[in-house]
């Protein structure tokens, strides 16, 4: 039977009717996406505003001398910190805690890491006795400082973060741990802050607070003396992420079902919660998304506390990379490192037995924030394609461009006007304008990078890379220091 | 498809949301520029001239003055920058100005709202300035568990037999926003809350008996002894856990026997509290049985046992010396790093 030919019109006119409705289905997921990031803007705004109705007048000093106050071990790994150590854990010795244990591990630097932290510290040898609960590579010693005896140095054989991070949790004596980078600058009343939920709520089992970009502000001796919103345009591109991610995407996640990240940087778990779900994964470079769906995965099979919250107030300062090349490489990595644990959990996706984590949060994580980038993309060559045959004009392609991007605008702008009117974090009012200004250019180029960004993450993670990348900072050491 | 119309009313209706939001940050950025630094300098003469009446004498209608012409939030944001600064006489001062100024007042009629969020408030407020011994003790027993744990708050500079009566009851509360602050209030209250805490440790049992010595523990008053023997025989682990360091530090001689008894409990973290508490009582004849518990299966108990050793002084560290030559790999191990020699390859 001969082949049936369709005449070259009709092919034209059903690509046409297919680009059409691509758009619309690209069209449809964006006010879908919107909606529920829209919907968690409102469940943010709902939840700031009880948090901020809790914390008036609260007496946190009382805090500082109870004697019940549950000890706190704050774990930063440090890998080649020569130049900085001294100045970030003399920050960190000052943090206002009644019961707090500062543990340093030494991840095999190859640097003089170790000689500063002996020559300013007078680290002393201790028992090297601690329970080997998870595993890691083979600690070498471990120390004490005569001068600040609440800080004891791990000096580790390097394994990568993950692992300095379990030696850590090994070692540290803490009923919660504070995992933090090392290069992060936590404000002095943070913990005092962040151990709220634990206080409050018997099955927390891990909190996170916010980061803030802190390109920009002026740092001193491990503070940050002045906020202000970074001028430079990458880096104030990433000030408004971080700001929608954290005042919007995580607050707003208490109330829709609990959140799925703590960030890396700064997150205050349950010790003991922690060591029995097996510490941080070492094959992955989603070490700290994978270790929160795992305590909420094991809640929901075995019981036991599985709350995990976010407290906007608690705030950290972290230095973002202010170049688009290695920008690409830290988004490329966060992606992989998403896929991973997604993949990992897969068990979770709409099963009755994970609750709202398997229906509403697994959902959102796949489809909106790792699938996204390829909607979009597709919804980009659909409209590039749509204008080349014809299928679209350019005043329909600018609409739907306008619609599709304008509710990411509004939510972006929400997300500035809740900061301004609650804990305007960069200060002065000139600060907000300045974010603003970010915010309305964030539409025009940068997401479009960071979608290309995410897509290299998701084709990387297919082909099984799983590397770090490089990641240079200039560091906060204070001149003359 | 779609049709036009429908796009251009979305890209209308967004514009209109993105200007009024825009309207908004910008209206705000311009009402904090004008009004920020009036308020800014309107505060600091305020804190000034309040330093200042402290200062001098610490009148209280000079303090109550100071906080004229400012709104409530601002008198009570000030109030609560000094309350933890000050005490005794000063605080009292602070107590009586904040009364002249209306705020307790304000307060006391908050704390009798059947709202939460203003029964929350008075509290608070309350718990800052001081004041409202009439209303105050009633909110222990509030619905809420964060009223009752601001109330304990409050309680914790009003050591009144009926506050105390009232905290130790709560000592046991299930909500641990609740039990954390009345376990901190009855420990900052100290020895006054001794004679209430031990009347009901003598009779409690369980999960209560656990919330109590938890206070208790960091007391460490003698009078608590009797009752930490007797719940050393608890059935529940959590509480022999607990009861081990307070009779270590309550009743050491009469409790050795019954402390030695429970390095056989069944229970590790049991084991490993009684290794512990014999070293704080440094119990020198337990040197033998704190010897035998480095052999134990449980790395807890090993850990204690060594540790109490080391406290025993110089016949604990013989004792030490002696486990290098142990039969048993786990009690080798556990004495050479108690001692700071090499490992043998166990981690």
């Amino acid at each position: 039977m001969p082949p049936v030919l369709l005449p070259l019109s009709a092919v034209a006119d059903t690509i046409r009717d297919g680009l059409l409705a691509s758009q619309v289905a690209v069209l449809a997921y964006f006010v879908v996406m919107n909606g529920f990031l829209l919907t968690l803007l409102g469940a943010a705004a709902l939840e700031l505003k009880a948090q901020r109705r809790a914390a008036a007048l609260e007496s946190r000093w009382r805090l500082l001398g109870s004697a019940v106050a549950p000890r706190i071990s704050v774990v930063a790994p440090a890998y080649n910190e020569a130049l900085t150590v001294t100045e970030s854990l003399r920050s960190l010795l000052t943090m206002s805690y009644p019961n707090l244990e500062l543990v340093v591990v030494n991840d095999g630097s190859t640097d003089d890491t170790m000689a500063v932290l002996h020559r300013d510290f007078a680290l002393r040898g201790l028992h090297p006795v601690y329970h080997h609960v998870l595993d890691h590579q083979p600690i070498g010693a471990l120390y004490r400082s005569e001068t600040a005896p609440n800080l004891v140095v791990v000096d580790k054989r390097n394994g990568g973060k993950a692992d300095a991070l379990n030696a850590g949790l090994n070692v540290a004596t803490g009923d919660l741990v504070c995992a933090i980078d090392a290069d992060t600058v936590i404000e002095p009343e943070a913990l005092l802050r962040m151990v709220r939920p634990f206080l409050l709520h018997s099955d927390t089992v891990a909190a996170g607070g916010t980061i803030r970009v802190a390109n920009g502000s002026r740092v001193e001796r491990g503070r940050v003396v002045e906020a202000r919103a970074p001028r430079q345009l990458v880096a104030g591109m990433q000030a408004v992420e971080y700001l929608r991610a954290f005042l919007t995407g995580r607050l707003g996640w208490n109330r829709l079902g609990g959140n799925l990240i703590i960030s890396g940087a700064f997150g205050l778990f349950r010790r003991d919660a922690v060591l029995a779900s097996g510490g941080y994964v070492h094959d992955t470079v989603g070490e700290d998304m994978e270790l929160v769906a795992h305590l909420r995965r094991r809640a929901y099979e075995q019981g036991g506390p599985g709350r995990v919250e976010f407290v906007p107030d608690p705030v950290a300062w972290t230095e973002v990379p202010d170049s688009l090349r290695v920008l690409g490489r830290q988004r490329d990595r966060w992606h992989r490192g998403l896929a991973d644990v997604l993949r990992r959990h897969g068990g979770m996706a709409f099963r009755r037995r994970y609750g709202s984590l398997g229906f509403v949060a697994y959902p959102y994580f796949l489809l909106v924030e790792l699938l996204g980038p390829v909607v979009e993309v597709l919804g980009l060559v659909g409209l590039g394609l749509g204008l080349a045959v014809g299928a679209l004009n350019g005043s329909f392609a600018i609409l739907f461009f306008l619609v599709a991007y304008g509710l990411g605008l509004l939510l972006t702008l929400a997300t500035i006007a809740l900061e301004q009117f609650t804990y305007r974090g960069y200060g002065r009012g000139r600060d907000t304008l300045v974010l603003v200004g970010w915010a309305l250019l964030e539409p025009f180029g940068y997401r479009q990078l960071t979608v290309l960004w995410r897509l290299r993450g998701i084709w990387r993670f297919l082909r099984g890379r799983s590397d770090w990348g490089v990641m240079t900072r200039k560091g906060f050491a204070t001149k003359g220091a | 498809m779609i049709p036009r119309e429908a796009l251009v009313w979305a890209v209308l209706l967004e514009a209109v949301l993105v200007a009024l939001v825009l309207l908004a940050i910008g209206g705000d950025v311009l009402r904090g520029a004008v009004l920020s630094p009036r308020r800014s300098r309107r505060l600091a003469a305020a804190r000034e001239r309040l330093a200042m009446a402290l200062a001098d004498g610490a009148d209280p209608e000079s303090v109550a003055a100071a906080l004229r012409g400012l709104r409530r939030r601002e008198s009570l944001s000030i109030l609560a920058e000094y309350a933890p600064l000050l005490a005794g006489a000063d605080r009292t001062v602070l107590t009586h100005a904040a009364a002249a100024a209306g705020l307790t007042a304000d307060a006391v009629r908050r704390v009798g709202s059947r709202r939460l969020g203003r029964r929350l408030e008075g509290a608070r407020v309350l718990t800052v300035v001081g004041g409202g011994e009439s209303v105050m003790p009633a909110l222990l027993d509030d619905r809420s568990s964060r009223v009752r744990s601001q109330a304990s708050a409050w309680a914790m500079d009003h050591p009144s037999d009926h506050v105390i009566a009232r905290l130790v009851d709560h000592a046991t509360d299930l909500r641990p926003a609740s039990r954390f602050s009345v376990q901190d209030a009855l420990i900052r209250m100290g020895p006054a809350a001794v004679p209430a805490l031990r009347e009901a440790l003598d009779r409690a049992e369980g999960q209560d008996a656990e919330r109590l010595l938890a206070v208790c523990v960091a007391l460490a008053d003698r009078a608590f002894g009797p009752a930490a023997l007797r719940l050393l025989q608890d059935p529940s682990p959590a509480v022999r856990v607990l009861a081990a360091p307070l009779v270590a530090r309550t009743a050491a001689d009469e409790g050795a026997e019954q402390l030695l008894a429970l390095l056989e409990d069944p229970s590790d973290a049991v084991r490993a509290a009684a290794c512990e508490a014999l070293g704080v009582a440094q119990h020198w004849p337990a040197g033998g049985a704190l010897r035998r518990a480095l052999r134990d299966d449980a790395w807890e108990v090993r850990h204690a046992a060594a540790v109490a050793l080391e406290r025993l002084g110089p016949p604990g560290t013989l004792l030490l010396k002696r486990a290098l030559d142990d039969d048993a790999l786990v009690a080798r191990d556990m004495a050479r790093r108690m001692l700071e020699l090499p490992t043998g390859g166990l981690a």
